[in-house]
């Protein structure tokens, strides 16, 4: 009894110190250039380090990325940073079919926006969404904020669960 | 339209009158006819009676005496001087007044009638002397002089009565006559006036309908109007919003790549080169403050919050708090007198007050503490609320132009800014129903009066 409470507090404490995989979605492919920059930026300076990136250029492609993982056959992201402003399928359509699926409806989505209209934010979180950040104008502000988000959800939030963990 | 709208105010006014004249026709109409009617049974008819009754008791005295004197043997000489008595009496009525063979008899008004029965009375006299001496002298024998002027007396006197009953009879006929043409003209008036009434009420409820059309049709038109405005409006925002995303979007990318640009190509890059991407990154963070600005102000317009009691005091010590940094840094004094609550749009007055603090504090010549006053002045109905400083002031000529959107009097070195600020203020103010006055000169400090007509139930002043 004690032995299994103690394993299960140590796959948590494991969660808190592991790498994240994250899922960058953004139609720009300026803004992926950046988000990969900052990313390789912060491992340069050894700030902070996501697990596995992946650059997705729509909501479809996040999806696809998605059932993918849930076959096992791409790691399961564990958070999702995921553009407002989309053609097409926009970052709220996104979002709710994200959040509709069961599988997927824990993995946390930090929303990234140019937009800080209040309806949008507000939306944003009624749908589900963890966080509403606003994009950076300046690289080292990218950076700062990239660096931030990631060590919030590895050293003070606790991410939920990978896909599988937690069956018993 | 406008003749239909006309004819409404025009037409009761003329209906009202016509019914007010029909209803004083047909009154005074019945009036004539109920006193000519009275007359001609109270007035006339006992005059004409009485009239005949002379001539009828006269000649029954006349014969009455005549049978006597032939020696009829039932002839009664008493009834003879009943009759005479009788017709006198008559005649004395008709003079006078009094009740005659058929009722109350008015006494003549006609001067020459009046004549004529005091003639006929007269004759009645001397009829009465002549048949007397006739009777006294019968025994001793028939005198021819006597009977002659008994005869002749006679004659005359119902001949004056036939003139009397004649004139009356034709006055009488006359006024039946006249009765009966007042009547027809009266008819004729009545039917022309109900014409008139008719028409006009006709026309009235022609035009009453025609307006209620119209007025249906215009709030139609309204209703259709500002549904498009509110159309508008939404596109509008819509457009806004596109604006403060996808004109920001490159923006972003050239500070961004400008950054990634001198931080790992700097080695590339000469002193000149760099400099160039400084001044480039720059104006793209102008651009994006005017974007900004820009957003603001359509914002001010569109996204205005309900009216509800706002504290002025509460607002200013907000602003100054948000401005504290900015007072640290420039010395400045801001002295904010007793504000009042009024009714107003809580974040436009926050925008109000913000802008024309922040205005005081910035156009300040350098060196110099800025000195900012804030005062309420409240007037029966409306609020002024007096922002003065001690600064640069403005030139009078540009007094207009300070308040379009992006006006700006200053270079960018000198002073920064987007100038919309005051644009914004404008606009705030006439959604209130007010405006903004300025008062300056350069050198000598700017005072900018908002003029907000609040209504003074609202106005409660602040303890």
């Amino acid at each position: 009894m004690t032995q299994r409470l103690d394993s299960a507090a140590e796959a948590v404490l494991a969660r808190r110190t592991r790498r994240l995989n994250i899922v960058i979605v953004d139609d720009d492919p300026d803004d992926r250039l950046l988000a990969r920059e900052a990313l390789d930026d912060l491992a340069a300076r050894g700030a902070a380090r996501a697990g596995n990136a992946t650059l997705a250029a729509d909501g479809h492609a996040l999806l696809s990325h998605l059932k993918r993982a849930a076959a096992g056959k791409a790691p399961w992201p564990d958070l999702v940073l995921l553009d407002w402003n989309m053609p097409g399928m926009n970052g709220a359509d996104t979002l709710a079919a994200l959040k509709a699926d069961p599988r997927y409806a824990a993995i946390p989505v930090v929303v990234v926006s140019t937009s800080h209209a209040d309806a949008d934010i507000a939306d944003a979180y009624r749908l589900g969404g963890s966080a509403f950040v606003t994009k950076a104008n300046h690289f080292a502000d990218v950076v700062d904020t990239l660096g931030r988000i990631l060590t919030f959800w590895t050293g003070t939030a606790l991410p939920p669960p990978r896909h599988g963990e937690d069956a018993p | 339209m406008d003749d239909g709208s006309g004819d409404i105010a025009r037409t009761p006014r003329n209906l009202y009158a016509s019914a007010l004249v029909l209803a004083l026709a047909i009154i005074g109409g019945m009036v004539y006819v109920l006193v000519n009617g009275m007359r001609m049974s109270t007035v006339h008819d006992p005059l004409m009676h009485a009239a005949l009754g002379i001539r009828h008791e006269a000649t029954l005295a006349h014969l009455g005496f005549e049978e006597f004197v032939a020696g009829e043997p039932n002839a009664s000489l008493r009834d003879a001087w009943d009759h005479l008595e009788r017709a006198e009496a008559l005649a004395q009525v008709m003079l006078q007044g009094g009740m005659g063979n058929e009722g109350y008899v008015t006494p003549l008004e006609d001067g020459k009638l009046r004549q004529e029965i005091t003639g006929v009375l007269v004759q009645l006299r001397a009829f009465r002397n002549v048949a007397n001496q006739r009777l006294a002298r019968h025994e001793t024998g028939v005198d021819g002089q006597l009977t002659h002027s008994f005869h002749a007396i006679y004659w005359m006197l119902t001949t004056r009565t036939d003139v009397v009953r004649a004139s009356v009879q034709r006055t009488m006929e006359h006024e039946v006559a006249a009765f009966h043409h007042t009547q027809t003209v009266l008819i004729v008036i009545c039917l022309i006036l109900s014409g008139i009434v008719g028409t006009l009420f006709h026309r009235f409820s022609v035009g009453m309908a025609r307006t209620v059309q119209a007025l249906k049709e215009r709030d139609e038109e309204l209703s259709a109007r500002t549904r498009e405005l509110e159309h508008n409006n939404r596109e509008l925002e819509q457009f806004a919003y596109v604006a403060s995303h996808d004109l920001r979007e490159p923006l972003r990318k050239i500070q961004a790549f400008g950054d990634r640009l001198v931080e790992k190509e700097a080695a590339h890059l000469s002193e000149r080169g760099l400099d160039y991407v400084a001044r480039m990154v720059a104006a793209a963070e102008r651009m994006e403050a005017l974007i900004e600005g820009l957003l603001l102000y359509s914002r001010c317009g569109t996204r205005t919050q309900p009216f509800a009691p706002v504290d002025l005091n509460r607002v200013a010590r907000e602003v100054l708090s948000d401005l504290e940094a900015r007072i640290h840094d420039t010395h400045a004094h801001v002295d904010v007198g007793p504000l009042p609550t009024i009714h107003a749009d809580p974040m436009q007055m926050g925008q109000l007050f913000q802008n024309m603090i922040s205005n005081a504090l910035k156009f300040q010549e350098k060196g110099t503490a800025p000195r900012v006053k804030v005062r309420a002045v409240v007037h029966d109905d409306s609020l002024d609320l007096n922002f003065s400083d001690n600064g640069i002031g403005i030139p009078e000529e540009y007094t207009d132009r300070i308040f379009g959107v992006f006006q700006r009097l200053h270079g960018r070195d000198e002073y920064d800014g987007t100038g919309v600020g005051l644009s914004i203020c404008k606009k705030a103010a006439e959604r209130h129903g007010g405006n903004i006055e300025v008062i300056s000169a350069p050198g000598r400090g700017t005072t900018f009066k908002v003029h907000l007509p609040v209504r003074p139930a609202v106005l409660e002043q602040a303890a």
